[in-house]
């Protein structure tokens, strides 16, 4: 809407177009295969920013307390 | 543990270890739990878990998911399955669980949407939820689970975090484990 007032208000000329409707297709896949496909889209990020922040902060003020974890 | 519960796909790397599966209770949701390198304690290292809903419109994970599906039982299986894997792979290393309703943030948005007459309440009656669910099994399991395990928790006092030898009757803001 905003791209379309602006060429109005701009005297420019423009075609609006027209996007044929696309019929879903169905796939059929594994549970694995599935788990596979997003796994490999999520690869490069990071799953939760936010909760290992929390977690780096709340280990930098561990106190000192000679805890060995052994 | 494994016996109820949704099988995993494991996806490792240098700093971290995912596990993915599909819960299908009322709806099919895809769920991920990710044990992240975050820090390191005298000589080892600490991986954080986390664990959420695939949102596939967003393509990222939501921690903060209440999904209702039917199936919590089977889900928290699941979580708890993967800790075995985790170990199979970082053996000599440290897991750390905090809750995501536990952080500051989930306090002040919860007072935001609050329903349930808490406006004036200093506490959320959902905060602390998910830790509590892990203390609440460490604690009926800790006899058989300190066979192989040893566990530590965590508790915050002002600014400082105090970290101690597990105690069943205590509360925690966190629980670290590693293999004996």
């Amino acid at each position: 809407m905003i791209l379309y007032l602006y060429l109005k208000n701009n005297n420019h000329n423009f075609v609006i177009m027209k996007t044929k409707a696309k019929k879903e297709r169905q796939v059929k896949v594994s549970e694995s295969t599935l788990l596979s496909l997003v796994a490999n889209k999520l690869k490069d990020k990071v799953l939760f920013p936010e909760n290992i922040e929390s977690a780096k902060e709340y280990l930098t003020n561990i106190q000192d307390n000679n805890l060995k974890f052994s | 543990m494994s016996v109820n519960s949704y099988p995993t796909l494991e996806d490792k790397f240098e700093k971290n270890i995912r596990f993915f599966f599909i819960s299908t209770g009322k709806e099919v949701i895809i769920k991920a739990v990710d044990y992240t390198h975050v820090s390191d304690y005298n000589g080892k290292k600490i991986f954080n878990l986390a664990f959420g809903d695939y949102d596939d419109l967003a393509d990222k994970i939501n921690d903060a998911a209440h999904s209702n599906n039917g199936d919590v039982y089977k889900v928290f299986n699941t979580v708890l399955s993967t800790i075995p894997k985790f170990f199979a792979t970082f053996r000599n290393e440290i897991m750390m669980v905090q809750g995501s309703d536990s952080r500051q943030d989930f306090l002040e948005n919860c007072k935001i949407f609050c329903q349930k007459g808490c406006e004036n309440a200093a506490k959320c009656k959902n905060k602390d939820r998910r830790i509590n669910v892990y203390t609440r099994y460490v604690n009926a399991n800790y006899d058989k689970l300190t066979g192989e395990y040893v566990f530590y928790g965590g508790v915050k006092y002002g600014n400082m975090i105090n970290i101690e030898i597990y105690s069943p009757t205590k509360k925690y803001d966190s629980v670290f484990v590693f293999k004996k």
